[in-house]
């Protein structure tokens, strides 16, 4: 018991307790909420009906965002967020899930579908925020990462080493996405934020993996996203990069741009000059 | 004689000693005939010098070595980062070396074209009937080298020891256990001992820089000088006989065309390899046994197999203290099958038809339709391999499941041959059918005109000659006619049985008259 | 094929621009190939001349040697000796136009040759870390060589007339004289060797080359770093060393822990529910105290393991053995064709290879659910020892990688 409401309090602690400025300024606050979560922990896992300790947000921000949720979630998540046959429960997920899935446009959802694609994010950040307060006046959840927090100590080369361990083999190495089972995706990562990365690397959006902070420590997570930032747009010293897709692309390439050419040639020499 | 000019000086100097004028003259003279389709060997010739070349600017920057080093260069991303110094030398070679990156990419882009190139010579070759006798012996040379290409490609692709090719070696090395009973001795000889082992990068480097293109070289010599002394195949024409060879001469007109084309060999190899960037194993990083990259594909080649390997079921025969995996099918029993009957298809078709005569006409892809669907079957089915190998990029550019791709895969690799078969024999026989009315009737105006009878007739006119000696179809009826061996015995029979699924019986009614016969044939 | 005869052509009027009916085209191809039918020869004539079609047709044709395409090739191009009645490449008729066909291949040869001198002025000052350069070098090495090649392909097609020539093919065969008289030296010569009436020297040279053949053998075999013998190790990973072992400061470790990629050792609570992590068989360095060896590649190749935490209930009954508190560990390595199989669907708990996608269950012991592999994921058995360290209890229960043969 012990060891699992430790597990999750790294997870938290990892997000709220980056080098930022706010922990500098606000130390004791932060240490008292945290404090707080730490014990509300495991009543949060096995108590999902269970009102967690009052979150720092104003209860200006948690009643706009419960107006929004209402108005826009409800329908399948249940009007209290319990979860329902077609979504899950959003009790504990966190501000930080709030924030990846409704910044990416991937909720709301039009209608259910294998997997949620990336769309123009429906709300603005304010009313995100709003939300995210909502979800996690329910019960903690790992939080919006600070955006100054995750591109801190960054190391490329670590975080590219990183990558090719953890990410590459979904979303490839030069981060373009693949393919997983019955139609889902590991989606392209040239789009995603930098706050958004750390969102779906904590929270593990959907079919992802949960990577907490006893995986990956926030240096790491940083280095990782300086990394993906450098990958899916990099110099391309070799010119087009048709793609970055690897051998299919320079396939089509060498048979239809490489040997049609050639045909074409074939067809200028074998033919007579009239 | 007196006034001999500097040429004629050197030219007598060597008839001197090599008494050479009599095969020169003979060689200048030799005249090819001139067809597009009869240059798409030389992309692959030319590609291959291509090759040649640009691969002796690499050998002098790559390290062919495993022993593990950190890389300290200019690409920051892997500053710091172990990797082997084939991979390391493969960077630097990229980033530092002057025109590195760019014969690096040009070597890549002409191994494409290379094997691109033999696979359409091929199919060119099969489709007109050129492997018929007495070229079936360059035939299996063309084979051979087709299968030492993708060996060739194979072993170039992995020696920069990069994480896409690093996966590539692990599945080699995993088809190589597979193999029943000498399997995993097979594989720790040649890796050096258990996967990833330690001397397999220094073997395939002499592997791929000196036997195996020393073998392409020397195959590559003796399919041109077969093709030299036996003449190349031509389409039927005007003037155009089984006994003689009508074209240009080997010089100028012929020497100017080929060398003009291995320049534009040279140069699209070049455009490509400076404009479009290939194989960026920067980006990729060091093979590491415990990283993978989705998306992990073999050059497209190689597609084929890891189609095929996608696609088969797990079948795995287990029994009597042994195992037999459900990768050696696909990886190796179907690619050998297939190429050893891709090598035998010259002989099979002679069996088959009884046609053992000589032919240096060539025939079109519709004068043959059983032919024709043999090959559009087997293309069908290279195709669908292919494609499944790449079958998680479709799905992800499509947004299709990845299981019903494999499905549709699977049901396509059975069912699409039969079909394109069938579909494309019907096709011949329609065009035949087309040229038979062309023939017959001639070329529609659109006139129509009244008869004193009052009846209406639209004015046609004969079709212009060459096309029409063209298009007479080749000689159904003398194949079927020549029998002049036993009848009997239970193979002749079923030879003769079978003879008819390759010649349609029903075009012997409408073969041509004797003097359109003669006409096409002079 | 024998029976064969070469009926000459009907000769009909071809639709050739200009040509006179005396000039026709036809007319003259027929008269080589009809003089001479594929039958005909017994060796002398092996390369018939070639004619001119269209040309002025010189009377070597007709007064060759036999024995090569020899004089036939009375008056080459650019000596005005070009037929007037040849339907394409009137060019060579037009000075104007042959003068601009001239500038046309001086133009492309001109291009090369600028081309390629940029080109080594853009290898020699261009600066290699720049993105122009090696796009820049391509575009002046395709304009350089395709330059040369597209000028050498104009001058042969506007500049070298069009002439189409015939030559005759020699037989493929030899005479039936010659070939027999062939056989007859391989027979004597058999005979002088005496090798049919030797049996004891036929068959000990059979012997000597069969032995030859075995120093091939050697070669092959010693290519293994055992010379040939049986691994011994096959199926066998790092994660065997069970027995207690102490560190360098002296601590006893009872099992192998796991580290990840950056050498720290994994604790229980480390991973988060949903989560997995990729680790190692933990070798302690026995240089540096409470600091583990970097996994080789080696180690990597059939060592490396999936630590998956899944959710709290996800793990029932029979599936819980060798877990630890919703912890499971299974080899990375596919049982199919050896890829890392790291695609991990947290929601479904399935296991995707990406090279052939094959998927694997987790919370049923591995089993593989679609795609080629046949066999489970091998599981090893995990626990936590008294310091909270991930171990491994054993080896897996079951070799890793793909199937081989002696695998059983």
């Amino acid at each position: 018991m012990t060891l699992e409401a430790s597990a999750v309090t790294s997870v938290v602690s990892s997000i709220k307790s980056g080098p930022g400025r706010r922990k500098r300024r606000l130390p004791a606050g932060i240490v008292v909420v945290l404090a707080l979560m730490a014990t509300g922990l495991l009543w949060a896992a096995f108590a999902p009906d269970g009102r967690a300790a009052d979150s720092s947000a104003s209860n200006e921000q948690v009643r706009l965002g419960r107006a929004l949720f209402l108005a826009g979630c409800s329908s399948c998540h249940g009007l209290s967020a319990q979860g329902g046959n077609q979504a899950p429960s959003l009790i504990g997920v966190g501000g930080a899930a709030v924030d990846f899935q409704v910044s990416t446009g991937r909720m709301p959802l039009a209608k259910p579908q294998a997997q949620a694609e990336r769309h123009k994010p429906k709300y603005t950040q304010t009313q995100i925020d709003q939300l995210a307060a909502y979800i996690s006046s329910l019960a903690p959840g790992p939080a919006k990462p600070d955006a100054a927090t995750v591109e801190n100590q960054a190391n490329i080369a670590q975080g590219g080493a990183l990558f090719r361990t953890n990410c590459a083999s979904c979303h490839q190495a030069i981060g373009q996405g693949g393919a997983l089972s019955n139609g889902k995706h590991a989606p392209w990562l040239g789009e995603a934020t930098s706050v958004q990365i750390a969102e779906a690397i904590r929270t593990g959006p959907e079919s992802m993996p949960v990577f907490g902070d006893g995986q990956l420590n926030q240096q790491q997570v940083a280095s990782i996203i300086t990394y993906v930032k450098f990958v899916t747009n990099p110099k391309d010293p070799g010119g087009a990069a048709i793609g970055h897709y690897g051998p299919v692309p320079e396939g089509l390439v060498a048979i239809f741009v490489g040997l049609g050419g050639l045909v074409i040639a074939t067809l200028w020499i074998g033919s007579r000059f009239s | 004689m007196s006034t001999l000019n500097p040429a004629q000086k050197l030219h007598r100097g060597v008839d001197d000693r090599f008494s050479s004028a009599k095969f020169l003259r003979k060689s200048l003279n030799k005249v090819f005939p001139d067809h597009w389709s009869f240059l798409l060997g030389e992309i692959a010739l030319y590609s291959f010098i291509v090759l040649l070349l640009s691969g002796t600017y690499l050998t002098l920057f790559f390290n062919p070595s495993q022993t593990e080093t950190i890389y300290h260069g200019s690409y920051a991303p892997l500053e710091g980062v172990p990797m082997s110094l084939a991979f390391d030398s493969t960077i630097r070679l990229s980033f530092d070396v002057r025109a590195g990156l760019i014969f690096r990419q040009i070597h890549h882009w002409a191994a494409l074209l290379f094997v691109a190139a033999i696979i359409i010579h091929l199919m060119r070759v099969f489709f007109t009937g050129a492997f018929r006798k007495p070229r079936e012996v360059n035939w299996l040379i063309g084979v051979i080298l087709l299968v030492l290409a993708l060996l060739e490609g194979f072993a170039g692709y992995s020696l920069p020891d990069d994480l896409l090719s690093g996966t590539g070696l692990r599945i080699m090395y995993s088809v190589i256990i597979s193999i029943p009973v000498v399997g995993t001795w097979l594989g720790y000889l040649l890796f050096g001992g258990e996967f990833p082992g330690s001397g397999l990068i220094p073997r395939l480097y002499v592997m791929h820089i000196l036997l195996v293109p020393g073998i392409l070289l020397a195959l590559i010599s003796a399919h041109l000088g077969i093709m030299w002394h036996q003449k190349h195949t031509q389409f039927a024409g005007p003037g155009r006989t089984e006994h003689n060879v009508v074209g240009h001469r080997m010089f100028p007109h012929f020497a100017a065309k080929s060398g003009g084309f291995f320049m534009i060999v040279f140069g699209m190899s070049a455009a490509l390899g400076g404009l479009a960037q290939i194989n960026p194993v920067w980006l990729y990083g060091p093979y590491d046994p415990s990283q993978v990259s989705a998306a992990s594909q073999p050059d497209f080649y190689i597609g084929f197999l890891d189609g095929s390997t996608r696609l088969f079921l797990p079948w795995e025969f287990r029994g009597a203290g042994v195992s037999l995996s459900s990768l050696f099918w696909p990886t190796v029993v179907m690619p050998g099958l297939l190429f050893t009957a891709l090598a035998l298809y010259p002989w099979l078709e002679q069996k088959f038809t009884g046609d053992r005569e000589f032919h240096n006409l060539l025939e079109r892809p519709r004068d043959n339709p059983t032919r024709t669907g043999i090959g559009a079957m087997a293309l069908a089915f290279y195709g669908v391999l292919m494609m499944s190998g790449g079958n998680d990029l479709i799905a992800t550019t499509f947004h299709i499941s990845l299981n019903a791709m494999t499905w549709a895969g699977r049901f396509l690799a059975i069912a699409a041959p039969p079909v394109a078969f069938y579909v494309t024999r019907r096709i011949c026989y329609a065009l035949q059918a087309k040229d038979r009315e062309l023939e017959h009737h001639g070329v529609e105006t659109g006139i129509v005109r009244q008869l004193p009878s009052g009846e209406f007739v639209e004015v046609t006119i004969p079709k212009p000659l060459p096309e029409r000696i063209e298009l007479t179809p080749v000689e159904a009826d003398e194949v079927n006619g020549h029998h002049n061996g036993s009848d009997h015995g239970l193979l002749t029979r079923g030879r003769r049985a079978v003879t008819g699924f390759f010649v349609e019986r029903g075009a012997e009614a409408e073969s041509p008259t004797p003097e359109e016969h003669a006409g096409r044939r002079s | 094929m024998s029976d064969r005869t070469d009926r000459p052509a009907e000769a009909p009027e071809p639709p050739l621009a200009g040509a006179s009916p005396t000039d026709s085209v036809l007319g003259r191809l027929k008269t080589p190939v009809s003089s001479r039918g594929r039958r005909k020869t017994t060796g002398e004539s092996v390369d018939g001349p070639p004619v001119r079609v269209g040309g002025v047709v010189t009377a070597d044709s007709g007064i060759s040697d036999g024995e090569d395409g020899g004089a036939s090739d009375v008056g080459g191009h650019g000596t005005g000796d070009v037929a007037p009645q040849r339907a394409h490449g009137v060019e060579d008729l037009d000075r104007r136009r042959e003068r601009r066909a001239e500038f046309i291949v001086a133009f492309w040869f001109l291009l090369s040759a600028v081309s390629t001198f940029a080109f080594v002025v853009t290898d020699l000052i261009g600066n290699t870390h720049k993105q122009y350069y090696t796009p820049l070098l391509g575009v002046f090495l395709a304009l350089a060589l395709g330059g040369l090649g597209i000028g050498m392909i104009q001058w042969a097609k506007r500049l070298m007339g069009d002439e189409e020539a015939v030559q005759e093919r020699e037989p493929h065969f030899s005479p039936s004289d010659e070939v027999e008289a062939t056989e007859r030296v391989f027979a004597k010569g058999f005979a002088t060797s005496g090798i049919g009436r030797r049996p004891i020297i036929r068959r000990t040279l059979l012997l000597a080359g069969g032995a030859l053949g075995l120093i091939g053998v050697v070669p092959i075999l010693n290519l293994g770093p055992m010379s040939g013998r049986k691994p011994k190790s096959f199926g066998e990973t790092s994660w065997r060393k069970t027995r207690p072992t102490t560190d360098a400061s002296g601590k006893t470790i009872q099992g192998v822990r796991m580290i990840d990629q950056t050498g720290r050792a994994i604790k229980l609570g480390d991973i988060a529910a949903g989560g997995l992590l990729t680790v190692f068989p933990a070798i302690p360095d026995p240089e540096k105290p409470g600091k583990y060896l970097e996994p080789s590649l080696a180690v990597k190749g059939d060592s490396t393991v999936l630590l998956i935490r899944l959710r709290p209930g996800e793990l029932k009954g029979r599936n819980k053995a060798n877990t630890y508190f919703d912890h499971i560990a299974f080899s990375k390595i596919c049982t199919h064709a050896g890829c890392p199989v790291s695609l991990y669907e947290q929601q479904t708990h399935h296991l995707l290879c990406p090279c052939h996608q094959s998927s694997f269950d987790v919370t049923e012991h591995g089993r593989p659910i679609s795609g080629p592999a046949a066999r489970p994921l091998p599981q090893l058995a995990i626990t936590v020892d008294s310091e909270g360290y991930f171990i491994a209890k054993g080896d897996f229960s079951q070799p890793v990688g793909p199937t081989y043969w002696e695998r059983g």
